[in-house]
C-alpha cells in the first residue's frame, strides 16, 4: 500500500492538481493585493488631496484676510493653542489637525507638537496618550509663519491592509491543504481505475490473455476505456486463436506433401540408374509441390482479399454474365463426374465488385459441390435477385453435419469426412473473405437437406 | 520435356533471340540455362540501364523483365523502353501475384505476365505465343490449318466438309489454338486467354472441356490434330 500511496503523490493527476491549485492561490493572491493596493492608494490620495484643500484655504485666510482670521478658523472655544484632549475628538470624528506657527517657530494657534516638512510625511503624532499614525504637510508663509494640516490614517486603511493579509495567509494554511487532500483522493479515485487496467495490460503481457479490465458499471469514461481494452483483447485472441489454426494449418497441411517430395527424391537417389523411374519419381514430385504452392497461393491471396486493398479496383460487373460463364465452363465437369446440375440465372444483374475475385468465389463455391456432394447428386446453382441479389449453389446431400456447420468457413476446417479428398480447407474461407470484401454474406443454410451455399450481396444497382 | 519443347519449336532454323533482365542470379541461370537448353540464345542484364543500352544495339524476339530490379522498378524500365519505341514484346516476372500488380504492368506496356514460381515449360510456351505473335493475324477472318477452317465472322469451325458442331466455349478454344499452330499452349495459358480466367481450378476444368472439343475436331476423322504435351499443355498441328 505504501507504494502505491508513493505512487500516488508521484502520479500525474495528483501534480495536475498540485499546480492548478499553487496557480490558483497565486493569481488570488495577485488579486487580493492589487484590489488592496488600489483601494488604499484611493484613501491616501483623497487623503492628501484634503490636506491640500484645507493649506490653501489656509494661505487664502492669511494673505486674503488677516493673521487673525487664520487664528480665529483654527482656534477652539477655549483659545487658539489645542490642548491634547481635543485631539481626542478629532481623532474620532477624522478631522484635521492644525498648526499655525510665526516666523520664531512658535504656535500661534492649533496642536502645537505637530511638525512637518513641505512635502506629506507619513508619522505617528508626537501625543501622551495617542499612538497613531498622521499625515501631514506643511506651507512657508510670506513673513516666515508657517501653516501644518495633519490627519489620522482612517481606520479603514489598515482594515484593508489586515484583510489583505489575513487572506494570504487563509490561502496558504486553508487552500493549499485543502488542494494538496483533494488532489490526493481525486488521484487516489482515478489512479486505482487505472492500476486496474495497467494490470491488465501487465498481466496480458506476461501472457495471461484472459486476463480482462474491470468494468464498474459506471459507464463513465475509466468504464470506456476498460471495454475498449477488452473488445481489442477479445479481438486480438480471436485472431491469435485464428493464426493458430492457421500454423497448425499450414503445419500439417503441409508436412503430407513435403513429405512426399522428401520420399521422392529418396527414390531418386535408389533409382539414379533407371531413367524411367526417376522421371516418373520427378513428376510426382512436381505434383506435391505444387500442391505446397497452391496452398501458399491460397493463404496469400487470402491474406490480400482480407487486407481490403482491391476494393480500390472495384469495376461494374455482370454478375448474371459471369455466373453463367462459369456455369458453362463447369457444367462439363460436373457431367463427367456424373453429377448433374441445373442453372437458374436472373438476367441482367450487375453490382460493384471484383471480376477476378466473384469467379473465384463462384468456383470455389461450385468446386466444393463437385468434391463434397454424394455420387450422382444434383447441384443447383441460381443468381436471384429480389430486394437483394442472392448467389445460391446447392447440393442433395449428404450435407454438413451439424456440429461442422458453424466452423465450415474457417481457415483449414476440413470436416472429418473431407479429410481425405483433395483440398485444403482454404476455399470456403476465400469465399467468406471475398463475400465480406463485397460487403456480402456467405452462408450455408442450416434447413437444407443437403449443403446450401448463399452469398447475399446487399446492395442492388 | 524441354526435348519437347524443341520438336514443336517449328522452323529449325530460328534462333530465337531472348533478352532477360533479372537481378536475383538464380533465378536467371536457371532462365538462362532452360531456354539455352530449348536452343535460344539468351542475353542476361542484372540492371535496366544496362539493358537499354544493349537493346539499344540489338534487337531481340522478346524480353523476359522482373517487376522488381535494383534501383528500378521493373514498370518503370518499361516505360522507359516503351518510351523509346522499343516494340519487342515483354513477359513481366513477379513475386507477388496482386492483381494491381498486374494491371500496372499490363497498362505500361508488358504483352505477359508470369508470377513466380513458374514452371520452365509455362515460360517457355508463353515466349514463343509472344515472339510468334503475328501481327495481322488477328484481323484475319478466316483461320486454316490443314484441312481445318473456322469462319470468324460466322464463328464455324469445318473440318474438310463437315460442318463442326462446337459450343461457343468450343469454338473460343479452338480459334485460340489455331492461330498458335506448332506452339505449345499451356493450361493456364487456356484458362486467361479463352475463359479470362486468374486462379486455377482444383478440378479438371480446362482437361474436360478439350476432351470434348478433342472429340469432335478430331476422333471421327483418326487424323490427330490436336495432341496433349504432357506436362505442359497442348498443341495443334497440321496432320
Amino acid at each position: 500500500m505504501l507504494s502505491t500511496r508513493h505512487s500516488i503523490l508521484g502520479s500525474s493527476v495528483f501534480q495536475r492538481v498540485l499546480a492548478a491549485s499553487g496557480l490558483f492561490v497565486l493569481i488570488s493572491l495577485a488579486a487580493l493585493w492589487v484590489l488592496t493596493w488600489i483601494i488604499t492608494h484611493n484613501i491616501i490620495s483623497n487623503q492628501d488631496d484634503r490636506i491640500a484643500e484645507m493649506l490653501a484655504y489656509g494661505e487664502e485666510l492669511f494673505y486674503g484676510d488677516s493673521e487673525q482670521a487664520l487664528i480665529d478658523q483654527i482656534a477652539f472655544d477655549d483659545g487658539p493653542i489645542w490642548s491634547s484632549d481635543e485631539i481626542y475628538w478629532i481623532l474620532e470624528e477624522e478631522h484635521q489637525i492644525f498648526t499655525f506657527r510665526n516666523a520664531d517657530g512658535d504656535a500661534v494657534a492649533g496642536y502645537p507638537d505637530l511638525w512637518a516638512a513641505t512635502e506629506v510625511e507619513r508619522f505617528i503624532l508626537p501625543h501622551p496618550d495617542i499612538e497613531e499614525e498622521v499625515r501631514a504637510r506643511s506651507v512657508q508663509l510670506r513673513g516666515g509663519g508657517t501653516i501644518t494640516v495633519g490627519e489620522f490614517i482612517p481606520q479603514r486603511y489598515y482594515e484593508a491592509v489586515n484583510l489583505a493579509a489575513f487572506g494570504t495567509l487563509a490561502m496558504i494554511v486553508i487552500v493549499l491543504p485543502l488542494a494538496l487532500i483533494t488532489g490526493f483522493f481525486l488521484s487516489r479515485g482515478v489512479f486505482n481505475r487505472i492500476e486496474g487496467v495497467s494490470e491488465t495490460a501487465a498481466a496480458v503481457a506476461r501472457g495471461e490473455m484472459t486476463s480482462r479490465a474491470p468494468v464498474t458499471g459506471r459507464l463513465d469514461e475509466f468504464d470506456r476505456l476498460s471495454l475498449g481494452i477488452n473488445q481489442m483483447l477479445d479481438r486480438v485472441d480471436t485472431l491469435n486463436s485464428n493464426i493458430e489454426a492457421v500454423s497448425v494449418g499450414v503445419a500439417h497441411d503441409l508436412k503430407t506433401p513435403l513429405a512426399n517430395l522428401g520420399g521422392r527424391l529418396e527414390l531418386i537417389r535408389r533409382d539414379l540408374q533407371d531413367s524411367t523411374a526417376v522421371s516418373a519419381h520427378v513428376e510426382a514430385a512436381e505434383n506435391h509441390l505444387s500442391q505446397v504452392l497452391r496452398i501458399f497461393d491460397a493463404i496469400l491471396r487470402l491474406g490480400e482479399v482480407e487486407a481490403g486493398g482491391r476494393r480500390a479496383a472495384f469495376v461494374d460487373v455482370d454478375l448474371s454474365q459471369l455466373v453463367r460463364d462459369l456455369g458453362e465452363a463447369y457444367a462439363p465437369v460436373f457431367e463427367d463426374a456424373d453429377k448433374t446440375m441445373s442453372v437458374d440465372i436472373a438476367s441482367g444483374v450487375h453490382l460493384r465488385g471484383d471480376p477476378e475475385l466473384l469467379q473465384q468465389l463462384l468456383a470455389n463455391l461450385l468446386e466444393n459441390a463437385l468434391e463434397h456432394s454424394r455420387d450422382a447428386a444434383k447441384v443447383h446453382l441460381r443468381l436471384v435477385r429480389s430486394d437483394t441479389i442472392s448467389l445460391h449453389v446447392a447440393d442433395d446431400g449428404p450435407g454438413i453435419a451439424p456440429p461442422d456447420r458453424d466452423r465450415i468457413f474457417d481457415r483449414f476446417f476440413r470436416a472429418d469426412s473431407s479429410r481425405t479428398s483433395p483440398g485444403n480447407g482454404l476455399g470456403l474461407s476465400l469465399v467468406r473473405a471475398i463475400a465480406d470484401l463485397h460487403g456480402a454474406q456467405a452462408t450455408l443454410d442450416p434447413e437444407a437437406e443437403g449443403a446450401h451455399f448463399s452469398v447475399i450481396f446487399q446492395q442492388g444497382d | 520435356m524441354l526435348k519437347l519443347m524443341k520438336r514443336y519449336d517449328g522452323k529449325p532454323g530460328s534462333m530465337m533471340k531472348i533478352l532477360i533482365v533479372e537481378d536475383d542470379t538464380e533465378t536467371a541461370d536457371y532462365l538462362t540455362r532452360g531456354l539455352r537448353e530449348a536452343g535460344w540464345e539468351v542475353t542476361w542484364h542484372s540492371a535496366p540501364q544496362e539493358a537499354m543500352l544493349t537493346l539499344a544495339a540489338r534487337s531481340f524476339d522478346a524480353i523476359i523483365l522482373d517487376r522488381m530490379l535494383p534501383g528500378m522498378d521493373g514498370v518503370d524500365a518499361l516505360r522507359l523502353m516503351r518510351g523509346a519505341q522499343i516494340t519487342t514484346p515483354v513477359l513481366m516476372l513477379t513475386a507477388r501475384s496482386g492483381i494491381e500488380d498486374r494491371v500496372e504492368g499490363l497498362e505500361a506496356g508488358a504483352d505477359d505476365y508470369l508470377v513466380k514460381p513458374f514452371a520452365l515449360s509455362e515460360l517457355i510456351a508463353r515466349l514463343k505465343s509472344l515472339a510468334r505473335r503475328p501481327p495481322i493475324a488477328v484481323e484475319a477472318t478466316n483461320l486454316r490449318l490443314g484441312d481445318l477452317h473456322l469462319d470468324r465472322i460466322a464463328r464455324q469451325a469445318t473440318r474438310g466438309a463437315d460442318r463442326l458442331d462446337l459450343s461457343p466455349l468450343e469454338y473460343r478454344l479452338l480459334e485460340y489454338l489455331i492461330q498458335h499452330p506448332g506452339q505449345v499452349v499451356t493450361r493456364s495459358m487456356l484458362l486467361e486467354k479463352v475463359w479470362g480466367y486468374r486462379f486455377d481450378p482444383k478440378t479438371s476444368l480446362v482437361q474436360t472441356h478439350m476432351s470434348r472439343l478433342r472429340a469432335k475436331v478430331d476422333k471421327p476423322y483418326g487424323q490427330e490434330m490436336i495432341r496433349t504435351v504432357r506436362g505442359a499443355g497442348y498443341v495443334i498441328d497440321a496432320p
